[in-house]
């Protein structure tokens, strides 16, 4: 009898399959123009902010290296430190869940077989047509304790508002008030990724008897969970920087996040050393260690959203 | 008897039928509802806006608020359309935010591509390098940046706000490669049987399922670009090459006390957000047709 | 070339927004003696003496084209034989003043062919440590609320001193109302200069006095009495809600400053070069505005400050009648030009000196507070001595007369600021008051802590004003948190 050798297709492959070469390299041609950039416009920029981090750096002077001093003096020395991480917290873990829960309910909204989808959409779009100055403007108008829309509305029904803006206490609110109304971008893109749902598997689901909550926990939810991931894990990071707005509002007093620092964020104290004081190097120190912040909370969410997202690939 | 029986069964048919299309068109209307109920919060700010483009300084200060403006201050928009260069900052902003729109549309699909379809060890990496990006605060770079773009002598032109899109831009790679993944696994894999390369599975399969995304990144990239203010400012010296944000600056520092009337600023802004609306709502076609086309094929 | 003078916070909100992420920057005396005539004096301070030593590569001075006079002013340096440019900045975007600064241009191209000035507006400070810091700030820039600053650029080397052009052109300092060149000297060199000066005066609504039967031209003749007709002005509703106040409470840093100043207090200390919150005149002043929150209650003056008080421009409460005096810096008077052209001084309204803290109360002499934004010539640029001959041709009487007429501003040159072009009404109690009347402080003098100082100094303030600290506690506090900042420089 003739011995035939049959070959394992457990048995190992060599280690870089062709298809695996040419996956790597179409994976590195792909990548090809975000790598250049990287090095050139992104790269320099960071390693020089991170060098400048441990030097005394006062703009246009060179750089002195101090070592860590920067970074030891933002966590033991500087009194604003702890109130400027307090504001961006708050702002981030209330604000960026507030303004999903809002956009997938708008985004729902607009999903709904009824005509006039693109009057609809346009008008839920626009708050975020609107430039940050015009917004700010626009909203400490609304909120203005005696003259704007809101306070006035309450006092017809016989509440008192606050002083929204103008209050320790209430800054913060205004402020994610504002910005829930301006989710447009969140809605969008929330409505891009329901409209990727495949209408079969509702079709299925219904056939099933499936109610619609039950389909929109079970199908709708998973299905958009990668772009979920996507507008938490943006907000945060965009969240964490927030700047403009609250430099426009919280200048409505005598220092920068009046009232009582309320309105100090990082990315607005980080404005104030690196521009007012021209400390460059503790601002950089500031940037690395919001970084480090950021980066660490981002890898939570990468995290924790593997059990809630599904990808179909990947 | 029969006849009566059916004919009575037909009725209750036609009454339950008839209960049932006034549910639905109930259920329609209520949908309506609050549809429009929602979209009246994002409306009544921007009719206050107008309200208040239109208002005399007297009426814009008075307790109660009056929503209709009486007298109505059309001079307000006058001013507005006058007093800048709207034409000259409105061309170059649009040739800005066209030039970022085409460039990134090419760039951010194709690294994303790298970052989903592709199966590489490199994709781990790559992608915290690219969320890495994001989460070092602008005021920082600003300064290494600028110096970068003066010694390549692009101060004053427009590259600094427009090249560096051929090279991508992280949160629109984020965002396409999200979409890219919940492409099913199955199309690709057809593909790739049926001979394709990448790059044709890239341009014949990707691309054209992820119209909504990339609607959404033109209609983002060019509200960003629009309301830009620092970039141009830092690099943008000639009034010629101004953009509309750095022209409408001008408009809102009158010379003075206290600024504009907050009646001739508002319509500054009314105004300022006009071309945005009317792109918005052309790209709306484009949205609705790719919706149509998405799905399994 | 005047600016415009928003409240500093308008002026930081309007400036100009970011895109996501990025960032936002807004930034913008006589002695005692007899009234000199302006044509007489403006000639004698105009010319240089005889043996003056003219600046520039070559040593003639020429005479400008014919027909061309600059009033007040002398070349003093010949065309360049090769083009020269020379780029400047300012950080004004107004249209109207565009103009006029683009006239001036023309004229100062007329008279120097071969030198071309490349204006570009709307430059905030931020762009301007931008350029420096990347070795390409520009020609000349004129600042625009950042005055804080300076000491730390000044520091750095980022400007440079102008003792040298000043002495070799003999430009007359003494010309400045006395103090005013303060904002401007550091460590005995004089860093920039000044061109307008924005005084902080008491502005009124006399008509409304007749509520308190007081006449038309009332004048309260110390802050006590002004307190009492504020008082006396305020209409409350039933529930204590402040609906028109009678004294607008200050609500940005340097208006505070004008009431400091009011009370003879000091906030540096030139001499030493030490920050001095704690100074008397300081701390009376505070609690002499604490007591006034007190007496309002701080609840409803915080609800009328955001409420109605919080309106600018032509939402200005006390040109809505809801305030009916405030303190404001000169260019009030604009805002009522622009927008309540009908209304007549000494009827609809009033601008007068802010009256003395009474004897007891206060700390030395009463003084009055103002705000500048000076020029300064960057370091590294390449024809400083045109930076600076552009910066002479704008000091001029003819321009510097004939812009703060247009724009109704506040002259502090002696010997222009009695002018009769300058014709807007509020200028005689800024005459009145540089002509000897009342002494003119520069708050803030040019320190390398100003910015740290200024905010430090708001931070604390906002906590007095709203009850929650004492002014000694927190002015004591911000002394040694400045006196720190003030170390870690010398280490």
């Amino acid at each position: 009898m003739a011995t035939s050798v049959e070959v394992s297709p457990i048995l190992r492959r060599p280690r870089w399959s062709k298809r695996a070469q040419r996956e790597f390299i179409a994976g590195l041609l792909f990548s090809a123009p975000w790598l250049i950039g990287l090095v050139v416009f992104i790269g320099y920029p960071m390693i020089t902010t991170l060098y400048y981090s441990f030097t005394r750096y006062e703009i246009p002077l060179e750089p002195r290296w101090i070592g860590w001093k920067n970074y030891v003096d933002l966590f033991t020395g500087d009194r604003f430190f702890p109130k400027v991480l307090y504001n961006s917290a708050f702002l981030t873990f209330i604000g960026i869940p507030a303004q999903l829960v809002f956009a997938l309910l708008c985004a729902l909204l607009l999903n709904l077989k009824i005509r006039g989808q693109v009057i609809w959409r346009t008008i839920y779009v626009l708050p975020t047509l609107m430039p940050p100055v015009a917004l700010a403007l626009l909203w400490r108008w609304i909120l203005n304790p005696e003259l704007g829309l809101v306070n006035n509305a309450l006092k017809a029904i016989g509440i008192t508002g606050p002083l929204w803006f103008a209050s320790p206490l209430w800054s913060k609110p205004s402020i994610i008030i504002m910005q829930m109304w301006a989710v447009g971008a969140m809605t969008i893109i929330y409505l891009a990724a329901l409209q990727g749902v495949p209408q079969e598997l509702y079709e299925a689901a219904e056939i099933d008897g499936a109610s619609k909550t039950q389909q929109f926990w079970s199908i709708t939810l998973p299905l958009i969970s990668p772009v979920t991931l996507f507008q938490l894990i943006t907000g945060v990071i965009w969240s964490l920087q927030f700047f403009t707005e609250a430099y426009i509002i919280g200048g409505a007093g005598t220092s920068p996040g009046a009232p009582e620092g309320s309105l100090l964020f990082y990315g607005l104290y980080l404005y104030v050393q690196a521009f007012q004081y021209l400390n460059m190097g503790y601002a950089a120190a500031m940037a690395w260690i919001l970084f480090a912040i950021t980066a660490l909370v981002t890898w939570l969410l990468l995290r924790v959203s593997r059990r809630w997202t599904s990808y179909d690939l990947v | 008897m029969s006849t009566t029986m059916s004919e009575s069964g037909i009725a209750v048919r036609q009454r339950a039928r008839r209960m049932v299309l006034l549910q639905r068109t109930l259920g329609q209307m209520a949908l309506y509802v609050l549809v429009a109920a929602v979209s009246v919060l994002f409306l009544f700010p921007w009719l206050w806006l107008i309200s208040t483009s239109l208002k005399s300084p007297e009426q814009i200060i008075a307790v109660p608020p009056q929503l209709l403006p009486n007298p109505v201050m059309w001079i307000n928009y006058y001013y507005g359309v006058t007093f800048v260069d709207f034409p000259r900052y409105m061309l170059n902003t649009l040739i800005i935010a066209t030039s970022v729109m085409l460039a990134r549309i090419v760039s951010c699909t194709l690294v994303a591509y790298a970052l989903s379809i592709v199966d590489w060890p490199g994709k781990p990496i790559l992608f915290a390098l690219v969320l890495a990006t994001m989460m070092l605060p602008g005021q920082v770079t600003l300064i290494p940046l600028f110096i970068i773009y003066s010694r390549l002598g692009w101060v004053n032109t427009f590259l600094p706000l427009t090249l560096p899109a051929l090279f991508g831009d992280a949160f629109f790679i984020f965002l396409m490669r999200q979409f890219f993944v919940t492409i099913p696994r199955d199309l690709v894999d057809a593909a790739r049987m049926d001979g394709a390369s990448h790059f044709d599975i890239y341009l014949r399969v990707v691309m054209p399922l992820a119209r909504p995304a990339l609607a959404t990144l033109v209609a983002f990239t060019f509200i960003w670009t629009y309301n830009d203010f620092m970039g141009p400012l830092i690099y943008l010296k000639d009034r010629d090459l101004w953009t509309l944000s750095l022209g409408m600056q001008g408009f809102t520092q009158r010379y003075g006390a206290g600024g504009t009337a907050l009646g001739a600023m508002m319509a500054a802004a009314t105004l300022y957000t006009l071309p945005m609306i009317v792109l918005f709502l052309a790209a709306q076609k484009t949205f609705i047709r790719g919706i149509v086309t998405t799905g399994l094929k | 070339m005047s600016t415009p003078r928003l409240s500093r916070r308008q002026l930081l909100r309007l400036a100009g927004a970011g895109a996501a992420g990025s960032l936002i920057a807004a930034c913008g005396g006589a002695p005692q003696g007899a009234e000199p005539t302006p044509a007489s004096e403006a000639t004698a301070v105009a010319q240089p003496t005889v043996n003056a030593t003219p600046v520039g590569p070559t040593a003639t001075a020429i005479p400008l084209p014919q027909g061309e006079t600059i009033e007040g002013f002398t070349s003093l340096m010949a065309n360049p034989s090769e083009q020269i440019k020379l780029v400047y900045w300012w950080g004004n975007n107004y249209e109207p003043a565009l103009q006029f600064t683009n006239e001036i241009i023309a004229r100062f191209s007329n008279a120097y062919p071969n030198v071309i000035v490349e204006p570009v507006a709307g430059q905030n400070c931020d762009a301007f440590i931008t350029a420096a810091a990347a070795g390409t700030p520009p020609d000349l820039f004129h600042t625009w609320d950042c005055v804080e600053r300076m000491g730390a650029w000044a520091r750095r080397n980022v400007i440079i001193p102008l003792d040298d052009y000043i002495a070799r052109s003999k430009f007359p300092l003494d010309d400045y109302a006395p103090g005013i060149m303060d904002t401007c000297r550091m460590d005995g060199k004089i860093w920039g200069m000044v061109d307008t000066a924005g005084v902080f005066l008491l502005w009124t609504r006399p008509q409304i006095f007749a509520d308190i039967g007081k006449p038309v031209d009332a004048v309260p003749q110390n802050t006590d009495e002004m307190w009492q007709w504020a008082r006396e002005l305020t209409r409350t509703d039933a529930s204590g809600g402040i609906e028109r106040l009678g004294l607008r409470m200050p609500n940005w840093l340097w208006e505070y400053f004008a009431w400091i100043a009011v009370f003879g207090g000091e906030i540096w200390d030139v001499n030493a070069g030490e920050p001095t919150p704690d100074h008397p005149g300081v701390l009376a002043a505070l609690n002499d505005l604490v007591d006034q929150v007190r007496l309002y209650g701080a609840e409803n003056l915080q609800r009328w400050s955001s409420g109605i008080g919080a309106g600018e421009g032509a939402q200005n409460p006390w040109l809505a009648g809801n305030a009916v005096m405030q303190v404001g810096g000169d260019w009030t008077g604009q805002a009522i030009f622009d927008f309540f052209p009908d209304w007549k001084f000494g009827e609809q309204y009033n601008a007068v000196a802010p009256p003395p803290a009474p004897e007891g109360k206060r700390a030395g002499e009463s003084a009055i507070a103002w705000w500048s934004w000076p020029w300064v010539i960057p370091a590294g640029t390449r024809n400083p001595d045109w930076s600076w001959e552009l910066l002479r041709f704008y000091l001029s009487t003819e321009f510097q007369v004939n812009v703060h007429a247009k724009f109704k501003e506040m002259l502090v040159r002696k010997s222009m600021m009695n002018d009769e072009r300058l014709g807007h009404p509020w200028i005689k109690a800024g005459r009145d008051i540089v002509n000897g009347q009342r002494k003119l402080t520069t708050m803030m003098p040019m320190n390398p802590v100003a910015a740290e100082y200024s905010n430090l100094l708001g931070e604390a303030i906002d906590g007095v004003i709203r009850l929650n600290r004492t002014p000694e506690e927190a002015m004591a506090q911000v002394k040694t948190e400045t006196m720190q900042k003030l170390s870690e420089l010398k280490g």
